[in-house]
């Protein structure tokens, strides 16, 4: 799938993967490329800089943990982080019900 | 760590300006996950060399990764710049409540300052909207280079007009006391300076 159509919604994936439990950086993009079915064609270098503006907007807090024996940046989604994950769903719901009424089926 | 990665990483490195702390934290993400993405090729049956090879290309060249990199490290240098001018003007008014009571009478004086005042008070405004554009301010907007820019060049200009008129001041203030050389030095001059040094290399980074 096109990488630029995608970006617009990154932050929402990321939110997304990370509702119901913290992750590391690789986890969270594997969980990304696993829900997209493997079509999340994005260079995974730039998932990172993403989680830091998210975790500069107060979406995401950060912490070093222990993975697997090795230690890790993990990432959990914040409360304000989880109202923005909900309105974004709730958004992408209308959006995607009203252009699926438009263009109908073939 | 297998020599492709580390090549790769030094690549990244070597495209990178800002703050040490944040270069190095994002690098050392760049490499835990180079780690983890080889180990996970390796576990389905690639040799080290082919899954550090896949890991790396996945990852997206040096050319288009660092961009994104450096834009983390600009916003950063940004915003500390930015609180470091909010540190610096907040102690101001402590400083010169204490002021010795005979000032000039002259209207120029009051010109400047009332100048010093007004400009301080929209240096903290500023500094206050750099900072939090540069932080929370990612909720409605993706702070970019161009915030990163404007921070810097704003706390240059203003810097340095609160230096000349602080200068101005001292010099109509006239005579060769010490005392308002030194606070002037101590509190504005110095401190000016510190941010100022902290602004070109904000500006080294967008």
């Amino acid at each position: 799938m096109n990488s630029e159509s995608l970006r617009g919604h990154l932050d929402a994936m990321i939110l997304a993967v990370l509702e119901d439990e913290p992750l590391h950086g690789y986890a969270i993009i594997e969980a990304l490329a696993r829900r997209s079915g493997g079509q999340l064609d994005l260079p995974t270098g730039t998932v990172y800089p993403a989680l830091r503006r998210l975790e500069a907007a107060g979406h995401l807090v950060s912490s070093w943990s222990e993975v697997s024996g090795r230690r890790r940046r993990t990432y959990k989604l914040s409360r304000s982080g989880r109202k923005v994950l909900a309105g974004k769903r709730s958004e992408w719901q209308a959006f995607s019900r009203m252009v699926g009424d438009v263009l109908g089926t073939a | 760590m297998s020599d492709l990665r580390a090549e790769y990483l030094a690549s990244l490195e070597d495209a990178l300006v800002g703050p040490r702390r944040v270069r190095r934290s994002l690098l050392r993400e760049a490499g835990d996950h180079l780690e983890d993405a080889t180990a996970g090729y390796v576990e389905v049956g690639l040799d080290e060399e082919a899954a550090a090879a896949r890991a790396v290309e996945e990852f997206g060249s040096v050319e288009e990764v660092a961009p994104h990199f450096q834009t983390t490290l600009a916003v950063s240098s940004a915003r500390r710049t930015a609180l470091l001018l909010l540190t610096v003007l907040a102690v101001q008014p402590f400083v010169w409540d204490g002021e010795p009571a005979a000032t000039p009478e002259g209207l120029l004086y009051r010109v400047l300052d009332t100048g010093v005042e007004v400009l301080g008070l929209l240096m903290l405004a500023f500094a206050l909207v750099v900072a939090l554009a540069c932080g929370i301010g990612n909720r409605w907007f993706h702070a970019g280079r161009s915030v990163a820019r404007v921070g810097a060049l704003g706390t240059l200009g203003s810097g340095a007009a609160l230096a000349v008129l602080g200068v101005s001041m001292t010099i109509i203030a006239g005579g060769p006391q010490l005392q308002p050389w030194a606070l002037l030095t101590g509190f504005i001059l110095l401190p000016v300076a510190g941010t100022s040094l902290a602004a070109r290399r904000t500006l080294a980074t967008c």
